[in-house]
């Protein structure tokens, strides 16, 4: 029984010693503690935050970086194809410019030779009249001679005669 | 420790039978220096005004406590308990007497009418044991407390980082899980401060030598100052839901209320009785098996000191065992009643 009976002198240092540890403990041990615990953390949820928050805008920066590239090799690519089209173009007038020059200055020739051929052909009938005044001349002055050669000179002087 | 302590088990094993059983021609009385077990296990487990050591040569060699004994007529009185001599001598009408301090008349026998009026406040091994405690752990965690508000932020060092983990199991597996998000933070210096009351007095009583193996927290007066502590708190901060279902457990039939209303109410009495009496019996008995262990060597010692050497080696083994378990007992027993109490506690903020 001795065992199970409780003792009053230890019930009260129990009771009052208990009470006042409590107190002090709360105080003075469980508040700092269970504050710098609470605030450490909070500190480190705080820190993972900010970590997401950060790799989210290099994220978000590089692909910034990635989309000015982009763009940049897309107007390089414009730019390409606008310069090679102008270069196509640029050809193909110069080539309309030369081709309108020589044909200009075919027509020019042909003319000129149209021209040249003309006075060739005026030059020669010129000529031949000259000389068929000449041949003339000689015809009259052999038909005084001899009529019959005289004639037959004639005809192959006009045979003789090309006009091309 | 264990090291310490099994040297301690070897060293006693040579002394103990020299003193013990000792030579018969240096015994007046053999009867009355038979070991018997009995007494000495109960002389281990209960509460003694003086802190005894060793016996040496058949002396007892004892640290002597402060004797407080408050009489309703006369008022305080404050000695050594050395006066006493062990309860073979009388001191100012005063006499201890198998552990208990009694008023005795002039010829040396009680006086009844008189020690009723004593109140002994005694600081008892347990008391000293008490005192010893608190003051361990208020230096440990004021000083580690310091280190919270000095180190801010900063991972804990040393006893710091040792204690932290318990306090975060207290904080989340005990508190936060039986008492819920909203209303823990309340309960959670009681609880921690009673978690660790426990732990550290159940270690404590585990030491085998001085200032250790006091059985504080198997003597029931400690289990029943933190039930009821328990008890008073839980009632206090009952709210309705709590009441409703004591009172009047929703639906449940009229008549099956008869019964199950006194059921619940003895319940709430019930409920920090289990508490003490888990507590208490737990401890007392590791502290009994482990001191059987120590007794059959000195029972066998008495047939022949042969034999009791070699059982020596038997119940040390056995001992060395039972105090492995004691040590998980010890973290158990403290973790069992802090959940318990956290989870009283729990049902009674229960709000829906």
């Amino acid at each position: 029984m001795e065992l199970v009976k409780p003792d009053i002198g230890l019930l009260f240092w129990m009771t009052t010693c208990f009470i006042l540890l409590l107190f002090i403990m709360k105080k003075f041990a469980w508040g700092p503690i269970l504050n710098a615990l609470n605030e450490r953390e909070a500190g480190i949820q705080k820190s993972l935050d900010e970590a997401e928050i950060a790799k989210k805008q290099v994220e978000d920066a590089v692909s910034k970086v990635e989309k000015i590239l982009e763009e940049g090799r897309v107007e390089k690519e414009n730019i390409i194809k606008i310069a090679q089209q102008e270069l196509v173009d640029y050809k193909l007038e110069q080539q309309s410019k030369i081709n309108a020059q020589i044909s200009s200055q075919l027509v020019i020739a042909k003319e000129e030779i149209i021209q040249q051929k003309r006075a060739a052909v005026d030059e020669l009938k010129n000529k031949v009249a000259e000389l068929s005044i000449e041949i003339a001349e000689k015809i009259i002055k052999k038909e005084l001679e001899n009529k019959e050669q005289h004639n037959q000179l004639i005809k192959e002087s006009v045979e003789t005669l090309d006009f091309n | 420790m264990l090291r310490l302590f099994i040297s301690i088990l070897f060293l006693s094993v040579l002394l103990c039978p020299a003193s013990s059983i000792g030579d018969p021609s240096n015994n007046l009385n053999d009867v009355e220096e038979k070991f018997q077990p009995g007494e000495m296990i109960m002389h281990h487990i209960l509460d003694t005004h003086d802190w005894h050591i060793l016996d040496w040569q058949g002396h007892a060699v004892s640290i002597p406590l402060p004797i407080i004994i408050f009489h309703e007529d006369t008022g305080w009185e404050i000695f050594l308990s050395s006066k006493f001599n062990h309860g073979h001598d009388v001191y100012n009408g005063y006499k201890l007497d198998h552990g208990n301090i009694i008023a005795v008349n002039a010829d040396g026998s009680k006086n009844i009418k008189e020690t009723d009026k004593i109140w002994d406040l005694s600081i008892t091994k347990n008391v000293f044991s008490l005192l010893l405690s608190i003051v361990i752990l208020l230096s440990v965690f004021i000083s580690i407390s310091n280190r919270y508000k000095k180190n801010k932020n900063k991972a804990p060092k040393g006893i710091q980082s040792l204690l932290e983990p318990i306090i975060i199991f207290v904080r989340d597996d005990i508190a936060k899980s039986a008492i819920g998000d909203k209303d823990y933070k309340r309960y959670l210096p009681f609880l921690l401060t009673v978690f660790f009351f426990i732990f550290l007095n159940n270690l404590l009583g585990l030491v085998p030598f001085f200032p250790g193996g006091a059985n504080l927290t198997g003597n029931i007066a400690v289990p029943m100052v933190l039930a009821a502590m328990v008890f008073i708190i839980t009632t206090l901060s009952g709210k309705k839901y709590y009441w409703k279902h004591i009172f009047a457990m929703p639906g449940v039939p009229k008549p099956v209320l008869l019964i199950l209303t006194p059921i619940e109410i003895f319940g709430v009495f019930l409920k920090p009785l289990v508490l003490m009496i888990r507590l208490f019996a737990n401890i007392t008995a590791g502290h009994i098996i482990i001191l059987s262990f120590f007794s059959m060597i000195f029972i066998f010692g008495e047939m022949s000191p042969i034999a009791g050497y070699g059982v020596s080696v038997f119940s040390g083994l056995f001992v060395l065992f039972m105090m492995t378990l004691e040590l998980l007992v010890a973290f158990l027993q403290a973790y069992v009643f802090t959940l318990l109490a956290a989870m009283y506690f729990g049902m009674a903020v229960e709000e829906h």
